[in-house]
């Protein structure tokens, strides 16, 4: 069965019980819910990769999820929800009106605290031409915008939030999800994409105003497609800056990027050497931005490996 | 990890993570190729510049001390 032929009222019933299944890249989810606008952007932004369960026996989920309000007592005095991984709580309440923005940093919480099988970077990552390039930035420097400019204009979303690296074979492995602009980011593109679907808007959340983009089709077609990676570009978004890419030294890169790693240090030696494997065969790159045209242009050109 | 000037090194003991460029860098890679050496040979090999002999034996001699203090090299006196 298929969400498309669903009805609204169907969906949000299965969500609460028995939930929904999205498969992300390596993970399975099992997401339910009763918050009807969980189910509304559910439906809006996963209805590529994700389906109700038909059959009658077990599955095997990497991570049950819910996100529901909290008990009937405190109901009455709080409009509020909370976030559960496997049955236990995780998070303090919150409102329920950014129920829809805390499931999305719930499942990044649940991989990168918990996936120990991938080195995991907080970085977004994309593909072109079978290289990935991996952006590591620091919330404000403009990296989802750029990402969900790329993905638009065609380049293969892995991940907005996290790059997780096959221990093995040191290649990017994707697991897509929903893109998270944030306040003027989320004006630029619907501005700049009107085709692009987004889901439910989170109002005054700890990060500003928080809406999700859904990720392309064809990235979801290929969420089990794993590439090297070819470029590591450090973004900064600057108003009035001069698009500027330069080279950047790779022991400097190395450095940031572990400590923009989820679990680097976990990994101990591990860690090491598949990060030595990944810097040592990309171009890294620091870049500065203030015009996406330009930005998007400058991507188009980025050199692949052997070219350098 | 060598990549030009700089130099990466995981510290197995603590599971540090350094970067080292310039003096220190090269300290260590003539570690990594030499059993042992002395303050003169790193003044000689050394791709900084000094104006005179004691700068660059304290300056040396710092760099020495923090890369023992991190047990990277051990520093003997003889």
């Amino acid at each position: 069965m298929t969400i498309a032929v669903v009805s609204k009222v169907d969906y949000a019933k299965r969500l609460a019980d028995p939930g929904l299944i999205v498969n992300s890249g390596p993970f399975k989810f099992l997401i339910r819910s009763s918050i009807p606008t969980v189910a509304h952007n559910l439906s809006c932004l996963y209805s590529d990769f994700s389906r109700f369960d038909t059959s009658s026996s077990a599955s095997f989920f990497d991570f049950h999820v819910s996100i529901d309000p909290p008990n009937a007592l405190r109901r009455l005095f709080f409009k509020q929800a909370q976030f559960y991984l496997d049955g236990r709580l995780v998070f303090n309440p919150f409102p329920l009106r950014h129920a829809t923005a805390m499931l999305e940093w719930g499942m990044n919480w649940c991989v990168s605290t918990q996936v120990h099988t991938y080195l995991s970077i907080h970085a977004a990552v994309i593909e072109k031409n079978g290289f990935a390039v991996v952006m590591p930035a620091p919330p404000g420097s403009g990296k989802s915008t750029l990402c969900a400019s790329l993905v638009q204009e065609g380049w293969r979303l892995l991940s907005d939030e996290l790059t997780l690296i096959d221990l093995h074979t040191c290649q990017a492995v994707p697991a897509p999800r929903p893109i998270g602009l944030k306040n003027q980011s989320i004006d630029i593109i619907k501005q700049r994409y009107p085709e692009a679907v987004f889901g439910v808007l989170s109002a005054d959340t700890v990060k500003g105003s928080v809406c999700h983009l859904k990720p392309p089709e064809s990235s979801v077609a290929m969420q089990q497609v794993t590439c090297p990676v070819g470029s590591i570009v450090f973004p900064k978004f600057e108003a009035n800056a001069v698009t500027e890419l330069t080279p950047k030294p790779k022991g400097q890169a190395f450095m940031e990027i572990a400590n923009n790693a989820f679990n680097y240090s976990t990994l101990g030696v591990v860690g090491f050497e598949v990060l030595k494997n990944v810097v040592d065969r990309a171009a890294c790159f620091s870049f500065k931005y203030s015009r996406l045209d330009e930005a998007i242009e400058v991507f188009a050109n980025l050199p692949l490996p052997h070219e350098i | 990890m060598v990549w030009g000037d700089e130099m990466v090194i995981y510290q197995h003991q603590s599971g540090d993570t350094h970067l080292f460029g310039g003096t220190t860098k090269h300290i260590l890679a003539l570690c990594v190729l030499r059993e042992s050496f002395s303050v003169n040979d790193l003044i000689e090999s050394s791709p900084d510049y000094f104006n005179d002999r004691q700068e660059a034996e304290v300056f040396i001699a710092s760099i020495v001390q923090s890369l023992a203090q991190k047990d990277l090299i051990v520093a003997e006196t003889l």
